[in-house]
C-alpha cells in the first residue's frame, strides 16, 4: 500500500506550487495596476482641486474689481510638482463677459476648465 | 496513514487558492469604483463651470439689455414694457443667446413662468443645462431687475406736489422771504441720473436641479 502511493505527496506538493505561484503572480500584477491607479486618480484630485481653486480665484477677481478695463493676462505659476496656467481674456461677443482657461499640467497630464465671468 | 490524507495540500491549496481570489477581486471592485467616483467628479466640476458660464452670459446679456432700456426709456411704463408684453420676446431671445461662446453643451431656456412684474422689480427664472454624453447637470437661478425710474419718479412727483403747496402758498401769502422753488423737469433729471446697470439686476437662488 506504501509503496503504491509513494511520490503522491511530491506531486501533489508540485501542483499545489504551481496554483499558488500563479495566484500569487495574478493577485500581485492586479494590485499593483490597482495601486497605480489609484495614485492617479489623488493626482487627478489634487490636480482638480489646485485648477478649481485657481478658477475660482480669477473669477473672484474680475468679480470685484473696480477698475474700468481689466486687462487681458496670461499666468504661470508652480503649486507643488504642478504647472499652473491661467489665461484670462475678454469675450467681445458678450458685454463686460470674460474667459478664463485653467490648465494643471503635471508630467503625465494635464488637466483643463473652462470658464465665463461677468465684471 | 498515507492512504488518509491522499489530496488532502491539494484540496487546502484550492480553498487558500479562492480565499486570496476573493479578496483581490473585493480589492479591484473597491478600486474601481474610486475611479469611476473620480471620473465622476472630475465631469461634475466640468459640467457645473459649463452650466454657470452660461448663467453668466446671460447675466452678460441681461446686462446689455438693461443699459439699453435705461437709455432709450424715460419712465416706469416704458422701461416695464420694454421687457413686457411683446417685447418679451425679443428679450427672451435675445437672454439665451449663447450662440457667440465656445459653450457648445448648453442650453438656455426660461423656466414655465412668464416674466412677472412685483412693485419695482421684474422677476423671472432661468435654466441652464449642461449636456455631455450620459452626464447632465442643470442650474436655476431666480433674476430680478429693478426698474430705475420707479422710486424717482415718485420722489419727484412728491417733491414737485411740495413745491406747488410751497409756491401757492407763497402766492396766497405774499411772503417776499420764502425761496421759490423750482419745479423739476421729470425728462431733464432723469437723464441727470447716473444708472449703473449692475446695481439694477440681481441673480439670486441659485439652485442645482
Amino acid at each position: 500500500m506504501n509503496y503504491k502511493n509513494k511520490g503522491f505527496t511530491s506531486i501533489e506538493c508540485i501542483v499545489s506550487l504551481s496554483i499558488i505561484c500563479i495566484a500569487v503572480y495574478i493577485v500581485s500584477t492586479s494590485v499593483y495596476a490597482s495601486y497605480n491607479l489609484v495614485k492617479s486618480n489623488e493626482k487627478n484630485i489634487e490636480m482638480l482641486n489646485i485648477a478649481k481653486s485657481s478658477l475660482e480665484d480669477k473669477k473672484y477677481f474680475v468679480r470685484n474689481s473696480e477698475l474700468k478695463e481689466i486687462k487681458e493676462s496670461l499666468d504661470t505659476q508652480e503649486i507643488g510638482s504642478y504647472e499652473v496656467r491661467t489665461k484670462l481674456e475678454k469675450d467681445k461677443e458678450y458685454y463686460q463677459c470674460f474667459k478664463i482657461n485653467v490648465k494643471v499640467i503635471s508630467n503625465l497630464k494635464k488637466i483643463e476648465l473652462n470658464s465665463y465671468v461677468t465684471q | 496513514m498515507s492512504h488518509n490524507n491522499k489530496g488532502s495540500i491539494l484540496i487546502m491549496t484550492l480553498i487558500i487558492f479562492t480565499i486570496i481570489s476573493i479578496i483581490s477581486m473585493m480589492c479591484i471592485g473597491l478600486i474601481y469604483t474610486n475611479n469611476n467616483i473620480s471620473n465622476l467628479d472630475y465631469q461634475n466640476i466640468k459640467l457645473r463651470e459649463e452650466s454657470l458660464s452660461g448663467i453668466e452670459i446671460v447675466y452678460s446679456n441681461i446686462l446689455k439689455e438693461v443699459k439699453n432700456a435705461v437709455e432709450i426709456t424715460r419712465n416706469e411704463e416704458e422701461f416695464k414694457s420694454y421687457f413686457l408684453g411683446n417685447n418679451s420676446y425679443d428679450f427672451i431671445n435675445n437672454v439665451e443667446d449663447v450662440s457667440k461662446s465656445d459653450l457648445k453643451n448648453i442650453l438656455i431656456k426660461f423656466s414655465d413662468e412668464d416674466l412677472s412684474e412685483e412693485n419695482e422689480f421684474l422677476k423671472f427664472d432661468v435654466i441652464s443645462n449642461a449636456r455631455k454624453n450620459l452626464y447632465k447637470k442643470s442650474i436655476k437661478v431666480s433674476v430680478k431687475i429693478k426698474n430705475p425710474w420707479y422710486m424717482q419718479v415718485k420722489d419727484i412727483k412728491e417733491e414737485n406736489e411740495q413745491n406747488k403747496e410751497v409756491i401757492d402758498n407763497h402766492i396766497l401769502e405774499n411772503a417776499d422771504l420764502v425761496e421759490i422753488p423750482e419745479l423739476i423737469e421729470d425728462d431733464k433729471d432723469k437723464k441727470d441720473i447716473d444708472i449703473n446697470e449692475k446695481d439694477l439686476v440681481i441673480l439670486y437662488d441659485y439652485k442645482e436641479i
